[in-house]
């Protein structure tokens, strides 16, 4: 053996080991699924089975939390991104000199632990409603509400940073030359603003879903009498596992994986586009020159 | 329709900087007017007062004689053509022609008409649905032109839109732009670092340095009457000789400078003691070497003597270099006859020049080449 194959040779077991170390517990996971065995376990192999996944689906708790997790998700979407959006078109309108503190600001409940992000928002929204003597029904202790409000402090501010990434690329002749043909600021806002940021509002969108569907540290205090999907997870997982939950985690892993499949596909689509359009601008000119008798 | 644009005593400050000092001057009505300077002079800020990006520090600016201190650029009647074109790449170009309308209200199938109206004068006719990013540098132009038209402005203003495209289509442009604002006769401003651009196309030049206005006047005058040493040295070639004001009379005034006495214009009026530039173009040099009794028959009223330091070979024309009383050496250029024998370093020519085609200027700053 040279020494270029036993490089080879360790290479090669090097990537296995790093892949094994990332897939491997998700493989495992998705075998258990499928295992007729009480217990989450691949051994001994006593058949398969979709039993677990019927299980799931009946599981009123389960299916309870998620769609709690659903609809605060949606709420989360609907208040972050705006928030962010308005957070972010605000730090390029004030002066250089004091960028640096408001970003400090806005940014910061991202660096708060979300425990404390939870307890405050709780002990905050108590007090209030015990100032104005809220009724106990009211939006004041309700936990669905508080779970929005609290995960979109430091959500929207996520979503400030996608927006802030994507302004960086603005070119602010756009606007200036939407101005000077008589654009107002409110047309020059959705007619150009808007459309630039129109990716950057889909990714913050799913990136503000996805954080607030797998938040569990700020959730766990504000959701009080209700539940998620992360709530009921954890409340199940204390008591030990069932093959639900590798039935569950199969399921979330085919929805991410059908995603990041469709995400690429329409990126390779976007990227063909591009390529056809420089070509047509390369013939342009060619035709141009062509022309021009040059 | 078309408006004239009145800068009174206009001054722009950006915190301690000024970068423009006190433009006076009035722009007619249908005018072809280029604002010629080098990178930073202070062109560019005063586009953007016209176009009301930049609020006057001291001074107004007036459209068709109306103040418009406190009207914004939604509310001019002047549309900018930018140094980037700031096209907008997600609309396709009819919807970029058709913009100025959509935001005015207009309905769809008018606009469809006037951008087809439009393309049609930018020779891009059936190429409305293609997006910005599909066209070429020259159609991309046109497009930023077309824009701006449809909102049928009184005043274009135009901020050196040519600068990104290749030479020949730079040239071919030109022409082009200068039959658009002879169809569409509306007032033209156009700003550019390049002479040769404002040469050709405007009907008055001004020359701009550091945030000042140097000279107002067409392409003949400032060429050939500078008033300011540094007009004299930014416009075409020429070279500046230093020297002291002996005697004037009339329109000519007798300078020392050095290697010689030189009689020239004096056209700012400079008197006996005065330190002062005269200016004497390349191609004006008659140059012979000693001896050659033929060249120097009519006698010119200026002449020195100095050594060849090289030639330079440019096809039509020899730049050859001379000694002069400062470092940098003179330059003449002659016609290439083909046949004449080449000037070797260190032969002593005999230069001349009129008194006519010379021209005498306060000292002042000079454009570096
Ligand atoms: N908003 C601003 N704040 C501070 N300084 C500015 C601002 N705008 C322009 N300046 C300065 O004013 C000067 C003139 O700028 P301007 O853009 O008018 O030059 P220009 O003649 O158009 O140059 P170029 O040919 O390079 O475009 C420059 O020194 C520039 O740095
Ligand atoms: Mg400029």
């Amino acid at each position: 053996m040279t020494s270029r194959t036993i490089m080879r040779l360790m290479v090669g077991f090097y990537i296995l080991l790093f892949f094994g170390y990332l897939f491997g517990p998700l493989i495992m996971m998705g075998i258990t699924a499928f295992n007729a065995t009480s217990f989450p376990q691949v051994t001994p192999w006593e058949g398969f089975t979709t039993a677990w996944f019927v299980q799931l689906l009946e599981d009123d708790q389960m299916t309870d939390g998620l769609i709690n997790s659903l609809w605060i998700g949606l709420g989360v979407v609907c208040l972050s991104v705006p928030i962010g959006l308005a957070a972010a078109l605000m730090m390029t309108q004030i002066y250089e000199r004091v960028r640096p503190y408001y970003y400090m600001v806005v940014v910061s409940p991202v660096l708060t632990p979300g425990v404390i992000l939870g307890i405050s928002t709780l002990v905050f929204w108590d007090r209030m409603g015990t100032a104005v003597n809220a009724e106990y029904e009211s939006l004041f202790y309700n936990g669905m509400w508080l779970t929005i409000v609290g995960q979109s402090t430091f959500i929207s501010a996520y979503c400030m940073l996608v927006f802030l990434a994507r302004l960086a690329r603005f070119d602010r002749t756009q606007e200036e030359a939407a101005l000077d043909l008589g654009a107002s600021h409110v047309q020059v806002f959705w007619k150009i603003m808007v459309p630039f940021l129109r990716p950057a509002i889909f990714s913050a969108a799913v990136l503000a879903f996805l954080t607030s569907f797998e938040n569990y540290n700020t959730t766990v205090f504000t959701i009080q009498a209700e539940s998620t999907l992360t709530t009921v997870l954890a409340g199940k997982v204390r008591m030990g596992t069932q093959p639900d939950l590798s039935a569950l985690a199969v399921i979330i892993i085919a929805i991410t994986l059908t995603g990041a499949i469709l995400h690429e596909f329409l990126k390779q689509k976007e990227r063909l586009k591009q390529i056809r359009q420089e070509k047509a601008a390369k013939e342009a000119d060619q035709e141009l020159a062509e022309t021009m008798g040059l | 329709m078309s408006a004239d644009v009145e800068l009174d005593h206009l001054t722009i400050r950006f915190g301690d900087f000024t970068a423009v000092r006190d433009a006076h001057l009035k722009i007619n009505g249908g005018e072809f007017f280029s604002f010629l300077g080098p990178s930073g002079c202070g062109k560019t800020t005063i586009l953007r007062a016209i176009s009301g990006f930049n609020d006057p520090t001291e001074g107004a600016v007036r459209i068709g004689g109306r103040d418009m201190l406190g009207i914004g650029p939604n509310k001019r009647q002047t549309a900018l053509i930018f140094q980037n074109l700031a096209l907008f790449p997600l609309m396709t170009v009819a919807e970029n022609i058709a913009f100025g309308l959509e935001v005015r209200g207009v309905n769809k199938l008018n606009r469809r008409d006037k951008a087809m109206q439009l393309l049609d004068l930018i020779a891009l006719k059936g190429q409305g649905d293609k997006l910005v990013s599909e066209l070429s540098g020259g159609q991309r132009q046109r497009v930023a032109i077309a824009r701006a038209l449809a909102v049928e402005p009184q005043v274009l203003l135009l901020d050196e839109p040519l600068s990104a495209l290749d030479l020949k289509l730079r040239q071919h442009m030109r022409t082009e732009l200068r039959e658009i604002q002879q169809r569409v006769g509306i007032t033209f401003i156009y700003i550019t670092h390049d002479q040769g651009e404002a040469l050709t196309m405007s009907d008055r030049i001004a020359v701009m340095s550091a945030g000042r206005i140097q000279q107002v006047g067409d392409g003949s005058t400032i060429y050939d009457h500078p008033e300011t040493a540094f007009v004299a040295s930014f416009v075409g070639e020429n070279n500046p000789l230093q020297g002291k004001v002996l005697s004037c009379d009339q329109e000519f005034a007798v300078l020392d400078c050095g290697i010689a006495r030189m009689r020239a214009r004096n056209p700012g009026g400079l008197e006996a003691g005065d330190e002062a530039y005269v200016f004497i173009r390349p191609e004006n040099l008659k140059l012979s070497t000693k001896g050659d009794t033929a060249a120097s028959a009519d006698t010119p009223e200026n002449s020195f003597t100095a050594p060849v330091v090289s030639e330079a070979f440019e096809g039509a024309v020899r730049l050859i270099s001379i000694q002069g009383p400062s470092r940098k050496p003179i330059i003449a250029s002659i016609p290439n006859t083909g046949e004449a024998q080449p000037f070797t370093p260190g032969l002593l020519l005999n230069v001349c020049f009129s008194a006519d085609q010379a021209v005498a200027l306060p000292l002042g700053d000079l454009a570096d080449e």
